[in-house]
């Protein structure tokens, strides 16, 4: 299972805020891939997903966008998310 | 590895002043943000990074002030960063332009303040950065509580300033309180 979160136009803190908030709705070991195109969200994006637990599989830019493909590896709940 | 401090620096002129507070460069974390990033070649700062303190400022901040990487210098991070810190060290100095606070968090799950002392109309930059962060903490999972100080009231109001709206509502939308001092007890406390 597949699933991808645009965040193009999107800047920090937004980039691993809706990344993590996307997470939770994804069962452990589905996959999530995130598109940025703010060029530090290509290499924070996945060292905040990689602090929080879960896998990174791979980064591949295309043009202005990047693809950070990542594998969900642990639960998490935002404060007062429901 | 323990982590002893981490330091919030929000205001170059304050550097100094939060830096004094490292005794162990090597379990320390340190972020600039907001006009502090304009610190980043402070021979003081430098001098903590070879002795071992780890350092990272916001890439965006940075970006709008023109400011790029230098070899040997802090990394460009992100609000994830600041996050991160605020959740795992054991003591908290938070420097910015509204003060120096120094908090030492006790318990399994830190409750996070953040104090907005001006008016948000006046001065919407550090409406904007403390609200950011906010949102930031929530990404890490932090109790975050947002304080309004007497000037800061303009924010309950139905009027805020267009760039703190959707701050705000991604801090109401993930349940964070908003209201005025002194409000809940909290473990660190940032000043804005």
């Amino acid at each position: 299972v597949s699933a991808t979160l645009d965040l193009t136009g999107e800047v920090c803190p937004y980039t691993f805020v809706r990344t993590k908030l996307r997470l939770e709705e994804l069962e452990l070991g589905e996959e999530l891939t995130v598109i940025v195109d703010h060029a530090p969200a290509a290499d924070n994006v996945p060292r905040s997903l990689r602090g929080e637990g879960h896998e990174v599989v791979s980064v591949d830019q295309q043009g202005s966008r990047f693809f950070i493909r990542a594998i969900k590896r642990k639960s998490h709940r935002l404060q007062g998310a429901t | 590895m323990d982590l002893d401090l981490g330091v919030l620096i929000a205001s170059a002129e304050r550097l100094e002043t939060a830096l004094s507070h490292v005794v162990h460069p090597e379990r320390t974390l340190i972020f600039l943000m907001d006009d502090g990033v304009c610190a980043q070649e402070a021979p003081r700062l430098r001098a903590l990074i070879d002795a071992g303190a780890d350092v990272t400022l916001c890439a965006q901040d940075a970006e709008a002030r023109g400011l790029h990487p230098y070899d040997g210098g802090p990394r460009f991070g992100s609000q994830y960063d600041h996050a991160r810190m605020m959740r795992d060290v054991g003591c908290v100095v938070a420097a910015t332009h509204a003060g120096t606070t120094k908090s030492r968090p006790q318990g399994p799950r830190r409750r996070i303040g953040v104090t907005l002392t001006g008016d948000p109309k006046e001065d919407p930059r550090a409406t904007v950065q403390a609200l950011r962060s906010a949102v930031g903490y929530l990404g890490c999972e932090l109790d975050v509580r947002i304080k309004l100080g007497s000037r800061a009231l303009g924010l309950l109001g139905d009027d805020p300033p267009r760039e703190v709206l959707r701050h705000l509502a991604t801090l109401r939308g993930l349940g964070t309180k908003i209201e005025p001092l002194p409000g809940a007890p909290i473990d660190v406390e940032v000043i804005w």
